[in-house]
């Protein structure tokens, strides 16, 4: 039911209703228990509870009436004689029955209500554990404690998420490594042999390698360009031999 | 009178505590705020951490 304290309960003409009827909640009790011989209507003032709060009445349905709406109002009466009224510390809320379904204002007013039927209860008797919670649950407010619980399967699914790309990377890795192996003439037994060895090696050394890399890489280079040049001058050799040749028949 | 969500929390703490993935200190500070849903993310895994580094050490 609402958190907010009951004050009075107001039916016409629902169910057993056959006269408006007032109910007054007692004051200051957070529990209210209604009881008396069958037939004084204390299923109706927990129908009437159930039409404002879910817009049903519970105690017709699974009796095999099919659609039970033409069974809510009193005998001789319309639909359109049915009310729940229900005055709380909060206000109050009215419900009737609309052309589809039950109208409740003001809406935001509308009581949360959850009713759990004698049947009900006798099932419990010989339900398991797990069917017991599943029917009482939904009277058991417990949603501050699902928002941390939330939380923490957020974060198994952030960590899932990460382990996930972290997973990707080290495939990544593992196949750079192997690239880098077969490019180096597979020395070691395998790829990860042969990085656990290079990793182990002073850094030093990779720095004296790399510049004398650089030195070869240079050196390549001027000899490049020598080559061109000896070619431009070898040319340039034949075309004054030719010239002199030239010179000399003349 | 605690609330379901208090004795919830109460339950699931001890819980994760005698599984030892967070420590008996954590559980018995992380009771009020997960009943009143105020553990986030980065609570819960700073005590799950906490709990691990803890059994890595046992």
């Amino acid at each position: 039911m609402s958190k907010s304290p009951l004050k009075k309960l107001a039916i016409e003409h629902l169910r057993g209703s056959v006269k408006p009827f007032m109910f007054t909640f007692e004051k200051g009790k957070k529990m209210t228990f209604i009881y008396g011989e069958n037939g004084t209507g204390k299923s109706t003032i927990c129908d009437a509870l159930e039409f404002l709060g879910k817009g049903k009445v519970g105690s017709l349905e699974k009796r095999g009436l099919g659609k039970t709406n033409r069974y809510w109002q009193t005998l001789g009466k319309k639909p359109a004689d049915v009310s729940v009224a229900l005055e709380t510390a909060s206000g109050m809320c009215k419900a009737v029955v609309g052309s589809a379904e039950v109208i409740v204002t003001p809406a935001e007013k509308k009581p949360l209500v959850e009713v759990l039927r004698r049947n009900q209860i006798l099932s419990l008797i010989e339900a398991t554990a797990g069917e017991k919670y599943a029917a009482i649950s939904r009277f058991i407010d417990v949603t501050s404690a699902e928002a941390s619980e939330a939380a923490l399967r957020d974060l198994i699914k952030n960590i899932e998420k990460n382990r996930d790309v972290a997973t990707a990377r080290v495939q990544e890795n593992l196949d750079t490594i192997n690239q880098f192996w077969e490019e180096g003439g597979k020395v070691g037994a395998s790829s990860l042999a042969w990085a656990n060895a290079e990793s182990k090696r002073d850094a030093a050394v990779f720095d004296t390698e790399m510049e004398e890399i650089g030195k070869l890489q240079t050196a390549y280079i001027r000899i490049k360009d020598h080559q061109t040049r000896i070619e431009t001058a070898q040319k340039k050799l034949e075309i004054a031999r030719s010239s002199e040749k030239e010179a000399q028949k003349i | 009178m605690t609330s379901p969500s208090h004795e919830l929390a109460q339950i699931v703490v001890e819980r994760l505590a005698s599984e030892k993935l967070i420590t008996s200190e954590d559980a018995k500070k992380m009771v009020g705020s997960y009943a009143e849903g105020k553990l986030r993310q980065e609570d819960w895994r700073l005590a799950l951490e906490k709990g691990e580094d803890k059994e890595g050490k046992q």
